[in-house]
C-alpha cells in the first residue's frame, strides 16, 4: 500500500555502505560466555524481527524447481541458478534459492547457523495487515480475546529473577505488540539519546522529582520507574563509541542501527531476554521490482546486510542467541498489472543462531499450480507460525508451558529446527582470537 | 515562510533538547525518520492499564476541557464552570457560533498553501532544482541531522507546503476557541488517515484536509465517506488511482470496509474486496502526477475524475448487492452510500468516538445509544457526538483516558498560556515524540490508547519536552511565568507550588505528592522563602508529573 521505493532507494544510495560478507559460524568455536547479566535467564537471548507489510517470501526464497513459479511469475521472476549469472538465484538444495541479494545469507546457511521454513505462517485467512499482524503479534490467529502478545505470555510464564528494564527491548517508539503484557517492557530509539536534557543542576532536580512522582502504582508510575531505570543504566554503556566486532558494518539504516543496539545492549550485559526490531516498506503493490529497479531489491539488501552484520558482530555470543524473523503474510503467486504483487498467505521464516540445525529448507513444499493455491491465489500454509515459534520458546528459552504462550493451540508438530536443551558452557578464558575471514564486498546492488 | 538559518539552528537545538539528534539521521530528500516509514502494529483490545491509588480528587470541568479539545487556557476552566458543562459541550458543537477572526485572520497571513488548489500549490512550490538542492545542503551546513526529518529545507518546495499543513494545525489546537472541532478533526484524519510523504500528497493532503475532513467534520457520515473516496490524496494514498480494468488493485476496497466504515468483523468477504475493487475501478486522479519532476503545466492536474475508460463496466455483487453491468461511476456510489448506512458501519464509528472521547474500554452501553444515534439521524454526526457529550458515562470519565504525544505538546503549551509567533517548534516536537501529523504510514491512523503510547520512550519525550516549557526554551515562543504568577502574592515554596498546581492542574494533588514537589525544589520546607530560580523545575515537574498526562 505504501510505495516507498523513492526513498528505500535513496536511503541505500545515501549510504554507500559495503556489505559485509556474512561469516561462518565455525564448528569448533569454543563457546564463551556472557558478561555477566542481572539475573541470568533461562535460555538464549530472543531476537524477533518482523518484516511489516507482508513480505514477499516467494522472491526471497524463490522455488526455482517449481515450473509453475515461472508461469505465474513473469516480470518479477527471478532466474534459475546458473553458474556465473550473478543475477540468478542462489542455489541453496537444488529446489530452493535465495534472491541475489540475500547472498550474504548462503555463507550462514552453509554454516548451518542459518534455517529457513518455507510456505509458513499464520493459518487465519485475512488479508488484512492489520489484522493478520495483530493475530501473528498476539499469537492467537482469530481471537482477539487475549490482549498480550506472545512473547508478553512467555515473559510472564517463566519465573526468573531478572527485573532489569531492558528484559525485553522494542526499538522504535511505540512497543511491538507481540511484547505486551504484564512484563514491562522497553521501547527505545537508541542508546545514545536516552537521558535528560539541560541544564546539570536543572536535571538533577528534574531527575530526584520524578523519581519521587513516579513512585505510584498505577500503570503511568510503573512506566515511569521503568524509564528513570533505563537512564541510569544505560548512562553507564559508553553509547557513542560502540565499534561493532570483527569488522561488521550495519546498514546506515533504522533497521541497521536497531540491530547495533540490540547487539550492544546484549554485549552490555543489560539483562536482556527478547528484543524486537521492525523492518518496514514489504507492501509491493506496484513496481516491486526484481534485481535492482523498484521496491523490494534495495530492502532485500538492507534485511540481508543487517542481519548478517548482527551475525558477525555477536559471533562470539551466537550460542545464546536465536533470531528468528516473520511477516504478517506473504504475497499472491499471480504478479500483478502494476508489476506488483497483491496480499496472499504462506511465507518464509528465517532462523539465525548458534544453536539452529541451520543449512536446510524446512516444511512441506504445497507447490504453486494452480489447484494447490490457497483462497485468491495464494501460497498455501503447511506450517503454522506457532510450530516455529513454539519449538523457540520451548527448545531455546527453556520455558515448555507453551499452553500459556499460545493458547488453544495444542497441535504442534515440531520440525526440529533447533537444539534440544538449554546448556551453556562455562566461560573460556584465555581463548585464541578467532580469525574471521572477510569474505566479498557483495555490494548494495 | 522560508525559514531562516538562525530559526533553522533554533529549531536543532531545540530537537537536540527534546529527545537528542538521531545519530543515525543523514541528509535524505524526502525521507521521512524510519521510526514512521516502519509497519508498527498495535491490537484492537486495549491492554487494560489502571491510575494510581493515590491520584487525588478530579476536576471534572478540567475532563471536559481535556476532552473535548486540548485542555484548559488560563481562564478556560472558569469559564465552563459558569455556563455549565452541558452548555459548553452545545456550544462547542456548533463551532459556526463560536467567533475564531483572529486565528483565521492570521492562518490567512501567515499560511498562504491553506486556501490554494493543486495546482497552484505544484507550481507555486516546485521540487527544488539540483542546484538548489545542493544550496540548501550548503545552507543547512552540510550536516543537516533533522533532514531525515524533512526540516531545515529553505527553499520553499513541497517540504514548506507540509509544513505550513502542520504548523496550522498544531497553532489551531493551541489557539482556536473551537476546540470539538479541531479535536474531530484529529479525530477523522487518523480515521482516513493519509500519508502525506506518498509522492502527490505532498500536496494533495493539504487539500484533503480543507475539502474533506475539515468540511465535514461535524457533518454526515455518508458525505464524509464519499468525499473520502473522491479525495485525491486519498486515491494517491491507497493506490485507487491504479485499480485499473483487468487487474483490480484491492488496497482501497478493502481499507474503506475494514478501517472507514464497517470495521474488520463488519461483516464482509475476501470476494466482497475483489468485486468492489472492480466497482472502484476508473476513479483516478487527472494528470500530470505532481510528483512529477519537471514542470509541466498544472493548472488541471491533482482533481477527482471518473474515467469510463478504464472502469470495469461487468455485473458485480458486492455484500449482497446486484450490479448490472453498465452501471458506471454509479457501481461505486451505491456501494459507499451502503457502506455508510451500514449497521455495522453504525456501531463501528460510535465505538471509535467513544473511545476517542469517554474512555478506553469503551462502555457497550453508550455505544449501543451512539450507534442508534447514528441510525436515527441518517449518520448525523453532530448529533451522535450529542449523545456521548451528554452521557453520564462521560460525566464519570475522569482518569479515563491518557494524553497521546499530540495531546500532552498542545495542552502543555495551552497550560502555561504560550504565545507563539510560529508553531514550527511544537510541529517538530510532534514529529521527534513519533506522533507527527500525517506523518502515520498505514491506514489505520495513530492509536487511540494511553497503553500504546506510555512507554519509556515517550515518557522521556515528554519530560524533556516539559524541561523545554518550564525553562522557556521553545524556539519563538514567549512563556512568561514570572508575568503569570505576579498577582499572586507568591512568598514562599508553598505558596508557590499551591499556585502552580492550581495553573496547571486546576485541582488538589495528594498531600505525599504535593510534598514531593516541595522538597524538590526547597531544602527548607513549605515556608521557606521562594527561590526564583527554582521556578522552572517547578513548572517542569508539574508538567511531567503523571498528574498532566491524563485526558
Amino acid at each position: 500500500m505504501i510505495n516507498t521505493k523513492i526513498s528505500r532507494r535513496d536511503l541505500l544510495k545515501g549510504t554507500g555502505i559495503l556489505a559485509m560478507g556474512a561469516l561462518p559460524w565455525p564448528q569448533w568455536m569454543p563457546r564463551v560466555a556472557l558478561a555477566p547479566r542481572d539475573a541470568p535467564t533461562q535460555g538464549d537471548t530472543l531476537v524477533c524481527i518482523f518484516m511489516r507489510g507482508g513480505a514477499d517470501g516467494l522472491n526471497l526464497v524463490v522455488p526455482h524447481g517449481d515450473k509453475d513459479y515461472y508461469a505465474h511469475r513473469n516480470a518479477l521472476a527471478i532466474a534459475q541458478p546458473k553458474s556465473g549469472n550473478a543475477d540468478a538465484v542462489v542455489d541453496l538444495d537444488g529446489f530452493f534459492g535465495l534472491h541475489p541479494n540475500l547472498k550474504p545469507f548462503k555463507d550462514i546457511f552453509d554454516a548451518h547457523a542459518l534455517a529457513i521454513v518455507h510456505a509458513a505462517g499464520s493459518p487465519d485467512p485475512s488479508h488484512s495487515h492489520f489484522d493478520a499482524m495483530d493475530y501473528m503479534e498476539r499469537g492467537t490467529p482469530g481471537d482477539k480475546a487475549i490482549p498480550t502478545g506472545w512473547i508478553g505470555r512467555h515473559l510472564q510464564a517463566v519465573a526468573t529473577e531478572n527485573q532489569s528494564p531492558f528484559r525485553a527491548v522494542g526499538m522504535g517508539t511505540l512497543l511491538q505488540a507481540s511484547l505486551r503484557g504484564p512484563v514491562s517492557a522497553t521501547a527505545l530509539q537508541s542508546i545514545a539519546d536516552f537521558h535528560l536534557r539541560g541544564d546539570q543542576r536543572q536535571v538533577g532536580k528534574m531527575q530526584t522529582g520524578l523519581a519521587a512522582l513516579y513512585a505510584g502504582d498505577g500503570f503511568i508510575e510503573t512506566e515511569g520507574q521503568q524509564t528513570l531505570q533505563a537512564m541510569r543504566d544505560l548512562a553507564k554503556i559508553a553509547a557513542n563509541n560502540y565499534t561493532p566486532a570483527n569488522g561488521a558494518q550495519y546498514p546506515d539504516t533504522p533497521f541497521g542501527k536497531s540491530l547495533a543496539t540490540i547487539a550492544q545492549l546484549i554485549k552490555s550485559g543489560l539483562g536482556v531476554e527478547v528484543a524486537c526490531a521492525d523492518i518496514g516498506g514489504w507492501d509491493t503493490h506496484v513496481a516491486q521490482g526484481t534485481l535492482s529497479d523498484g521496491q523490494m531489491p534495495a530492502l532485500i539488501s538492507e534485511f540481508a546486510n543487517g542481519l548478517s552484520a548482527f551475525y558477525a558482530d555477536m559471533q562470539d555470543q551466537m550460542n545464546r542467541i536465536t533470531l528468528v524473523t516473520m511477516s504478517e503474510f506473504g504475497r499472491r503467486v499471480q504478479e500483478n498489472s502494476g508489476k506488483g504483487t497483491d496480499h496472499g498467505h504462506g511465507n518464509v521464516m528465517f532462523l539465525m543462531g548458534g544453536n539452529i540445525l541451520g543449512g536446510k529448507v524446512y516444511g512441506d513444499w504445497p507447490g504453486l499450480a494452480n489447484a494447490n493455491l490457497y483462497g485468491p491465489g495464494d501460497l498455501a500454509i503447511t506450517t503454522d507460525f506457532r510450530d516455529v515459534l513454539g519449538e523457540i520458546v520451548k527448545n531455546r528459552l527453556g520455558n515448555s508451558n507453551l499452553a500459556a504462550v499460545f493458547p488453544s493451540y495444542t497441535k504442534f508438530n515440531f520440525h526440529n529446527i533447533t537444539k534440544t536443551g538449554v546448556n551453556f558452557a562455562p566461560s573460556i578464558s584465555g581463548s585464541t582470537p578467532i580469525k574471521i575471514p572477510k569474505l566479498g564486498t557483495a555490494g548494495v546492488r | 515562510m522560508d525559514t531562516t538559518r538562525r530559526e533553522f539552528l533554533q529549531d536543532l537545538a531545540f530537537a537536540a533538547a527534546l529527545v537528542g539528534l538521531p545519530s543515525w539521521a543523514t541528509e535524505l530528500d524526502e525521507t521521512p525518520p524510519a521510526e514512521m516509514m516502519s509497519f508498527t502494529s498495535y491490537g484492537t483490545n486495549p491492554w487494560q492499564w489502571k491510575p494510581a491509588s493515590a491520584i487525588g480528587k478530579p476536576n471534572f470541568f478540567v475532563t471536559v476541557l481535556n476532552r473535548l479539545g486540548y485542555g484548559p487556557r488560563p481562564g478556560d476552566v472558569e469559564r465552563v464552570q459558569k455556563i455549565g458543562v452541558d452548555a459548553y459541550v452545545d456550544q462547542q458543537l456548533h463551532p459556526e457560533t463560536i467567533d475564531d477572526s483572529a486565528l483565521e485572520q492570521r492562518l490567512a497571513k501567515d499560511y498562504p498553501t491553506l486556501t490554494m488548489g493543486p495546482g497552484e500549490l505544484r507550481t507555486k512550490y516546485p521540487f527544488p532544482t539540483k542546484d538548489q538542492k545542493q544550496q540548501n545542503k550548503n545552507n543547512n551546513n552540510n550536516q543537516n541531522p533533522l533532514g531525515a526529518l524533512g526540516i531545515g529545507k529553505s527553499q520553499p518546495g513541497p517540504e514548506e507546503v507540509v509544513m505550513q499543513l502542520e504548523q496550522a494545525t498544531v497553532l489551531r489546537a493551541v489557539m482556536s476557541q473551537r476546540q470539538l472541532f479541531e479535536s474531530l478533526v484529529e479525530f477523522w484524519s487518523d480515521h482516513f488517515n493519509i500519508y502525506i510523504r506518498k509522492d502527490d500528497n505532498l500536496y494533495l493532503k493539504t487539500i484533503d484536509d480543507r475539502d474533506v475532513i475539515r468540511k465535514h467534520a461535524l457533518g454526515k457520515f455518508s458525505d464524509l465517506l464519499l468525499a473520502s473516496a473522491q479525495s485525491p490524496a486519498m486515491l494517491t494514498y491507497l493506490d485507487n488511482r491504479e485499480n485499473t480494468k483487468g487487474v483490480a488493485n484491492e488496497n482501497y476496497a478493502r481499507e474503506i470496509m475494514e478501517l472507514h466504515s464497517l470495521g474488520v468483523d463488519g461483516g464482509y468477504t475476501q470476494k466482497d474486496v475483489a468485486e468492489l475493487a472492480r466497482a472502484f475501478t476508473g476513479w483516478q486522479v487527472t494528470p500530470p502526477p505532481l510528483k512529477a519532476k519537471q514542470n509541466l503545466n498544472f493548472t488541471n492536474a491533482g482533481k477527482f475524475i471518473y474515467n469510463a475508460r478504464q472502469h470495469d463496466d461487468g455485473a458485480k455483487t458486492i455484500l449482497g448487492i446486484n450490479l448490472a453491468s453498465g452501471g458506471g461511476m454509479n457501481d461505486a456510489l451505491k456501494i459507499i452510500d451502503a457502506l455508510a448506512h451500514h449497521p455495522s458501519t453504525a456501531k463501528f464509528i460510535a465505538r471509535k468516538l467513544v473511545k476517542r472521547y469517554v474512555s478506553d474500554t469503551p462502555p457497550d452501553a453508550l455505544v449501543e445509544r451512539a450507534a442508534a444515534t447514528f441510525k436515527q439521524t441518517d449518520g448525523d454526526l453532530r448529533a451522535v457526538l450529542g449523545t456521548i457529550l451528554h452521557s453520564d458515562e462521560f460525566n464519570t470519565s475522569n482518569f479515563l483516558k491518557i494524553k497521546r504525544p499530540y495531546d500532552y505538546t498542545i495542552s502543555a503549551a495551552r497550560a502555561v498560556n504560550a504565545q507563539m509567533d510560529d508553531a514550527r517548534a511544537l510541529a517538530i516536537a510532534v514529529r521527534l515524540m513519533g506522533q507527527g501529523l500525517f506523518f502515520h504510514v498505514t491506514p489505520d491512523g495513530y492509536p487511540d490508547l494511553g497503553s500504546a503510547w506510555i512507554n519509556t520512550d515517550g515518557l522521556l519525550g515528554r519530560w524533556n519536552l516539559a524541561m523545554l516549557y518550564g525553562s522557556g526554551k521553545v524556539p519563538r515562543t514567549q512563556i512568561d511565568l514570572s508575568g503569570a504568577m505576579k498577582s499572586a502574592a507568591v512568598k514562599t515554596v508553598g505558596d508557590a507550588v499551591n499556585f502552580w498546581v492550581d495553573y496547571i492542574l486546576h485541582r488538589e494533588i495528594p498531600s505525599d505528592d504535593r510534598a514531593k514537589i516541595i522538597a524538590t525544589i526547597s531544602s527548607g520546607g513549605e515556608g521557606a522563602a521562594f527561590d526564583a530560580t527554582t521556578l522552572s523545575v517547578l513548572v517542569s515537574l508539574i508538567l511531567a508529573s503523571p498528574h498532566f498526562q491524563y485526558r
